[in-house]
């Protein structure tokens, strides 16, 4: 996995007070403190203005977005689908 | 502060003002009664909104309390709620007061608009409902008050001049003046039984939800139109108000199963299938939600009904797959009770 994207997501959940570490990345979202549905749909927000992405509501309904690097692999199949168009 | 009674707000899940409200006061006479709010007396149902009484949107409606409160399992902690008419509403403040010295445990009608900054309807619409005013100092002029809003419900301190504004833009005092009451009292009974945990009440509700899950759908409701546009983050706000209660609702069931197991009322397997099953509801339901709030935080408003929907009348499945496994367990045990007696007659 591209380290750069690696670092570029982490300090999207860290300017929402979420720090990940690497025992984290598989963990569920719902787990960290402090996390509730709002942050969490602004991260994904974040995510989708910083990274160039759109997030539909399938994305969100798929139930798919639920960890790091989950999360990690859905931009890299979105910007690849991207880079193919 | 002088307090009528510290009472501590019902927040193991949300239910509705009224309902979170009853269960605080009951739970701090008889904390029994916590989990009764666990019961599955409910119904899955659809309501107009406030702004738009045209736009319905699904919620879930506990029965009983609200049309037949002798029967509701609180109607054995609180015998009624006994309504108030102040002598001079436009001077209500004495009254309040005396009521909370006295210790009475009150609701006052409150417009919504005026009364928690954080709650949906903060200058945004008029909504009246009662909230819980068990504290007042009179020398900071500040009020103890039990209600909910976007952090849960629970306590928030408020100066008088919002309680009088929020009183005096009620319903009571405005378009249902002399109709409804300005305030009720809670009426506690003098002996009460703690709660039981009833399996029997349970298998009933489970039966009578299972032949209700098979018939209700989401297809007409969330109703958005082209009209809508404009307006859209109001609607989508009242969309949530409902979601957020049917996911919570699945918290309580699955704090139901819980009590079941730790009470030894139902099988492990039966309990493990359960809780599955309650699971994966909270976090369809809470899916369905974050749907609606993207949908709110985002510039594009182009919310894709049709797969909420879908994705609700799978819940919908789910949640009848889930009681149908215990009163599958109770059908095996009538079974085998029958081929027990076949035996050995």
């Amino acid at each position: 996995m591209n380290e750069e994207l690696v670092q570029k997501l982490k300090e999207v959940f860290s300017k929402n007070g979420v720090s990940i570490s690497e025992d984290d990345r598989d963990m569920s979202i719902d787990d960290f403190f402090g996390m509730d549905s709002i942050t969490y749909v602004q991260i994904l927000n974040q995510i989708a203005s910083d990274f160039g992405i759109k997030i539909n509501d399938a994305d969100l309904l798929s139930g798919d977005l639920t960890t790091f690097n989950n999360i990690l692999q859905f931009i890299n199949q979105k910007q690849m689908t991207n880079e193919v168009r | 502060m002088k307090y009528s009674r510290h009472i501590t707000p019902y927040n193991e899940f949300w239910m509705n003002c009224i309902l979170n409200s009853a269960y605080s006061v009951a739970t701090g006479f008889e904390d029994s009664y916590s989990a009764a709010a666990y019961l599955n007396n409910y119904s899955y149902t659809s309501w107009g909104a406030a702004i738009d009484i045209e736009f319905m949107t699904p919620t879930i409606e506990v029965l009983d309390y609200s049309d037949h409160w002798e029967n509701f399992v609180l109607s054995a902690v609180i015998e009624k709620e006994t309504p108030v008419f102040f002598k001079n509403p436009h001077d209500f403040l004495p009254d309040l007061q005396k009521i909370i010295s006295e210790g009475e445990i009150v609701k006052l009608n409150v417009d919504l608009f005026y009364w928690l900054p954080k709650n949906i309807a903060w200058n945004r619409f008029h909504m009246s409902h009662y909230s819980i005013i068990n504290g007042f100092d009179a020398e900071t002029k500040m009020y103890s008050v039990l209600d909910d809003d976007v952090d849960g419900y629970g306590v928030h301190t408020i100066p008088e001049d919002r309680v009088v504004q929020a009183f005096m833009n009620s319903y009571a005092m405005t378009e249902l003046a002399g109709e409804i009451p300005h305030a009720y009292i809670y009426s506690i009974r003098k002996d009460i039984e703690p709660f039981r945990m009833d399996k029997s009440e349970i298998i009933k509700h489970a039966d009578r939800l299972i032949e209700e899950l098979s018939v209700f759908s989401f297809d007409d409701l969330w109703n958005f139109k082209d009209e809508h546009k404009d307006n859209m983050d109001e609607y989508i706000r009242i969309s949530l108000i409902g979601v957020n209660i049917i996911e919570n609702r699945h918290i309580g069931n699955e704090l139901l199963i819980n009590k079941l197991a730790d009470l030894k009322l139902i099988q492990a397997a039966t309990y493990e299938s359960m809780k599955h099953y309650a699971k994966s509801l909270q976090k369809g339901w809470k899916l369905i939600k974050q749907v609606f709030i993207n949908n709110l935080v985002s510039e594009n408003k182009d919310i894709n009904v049709d797969l909420i929907r879908n994705k609700a009348n799978e819940m919908l499945d789910m949640e009848k797959k889930m009681w149908l496994t215990i009163v599958e367990e109770r059908d095996m045990k009538l079974e085998n009770k029958e081929s027990k007696r076949g035996v050995t007659s």
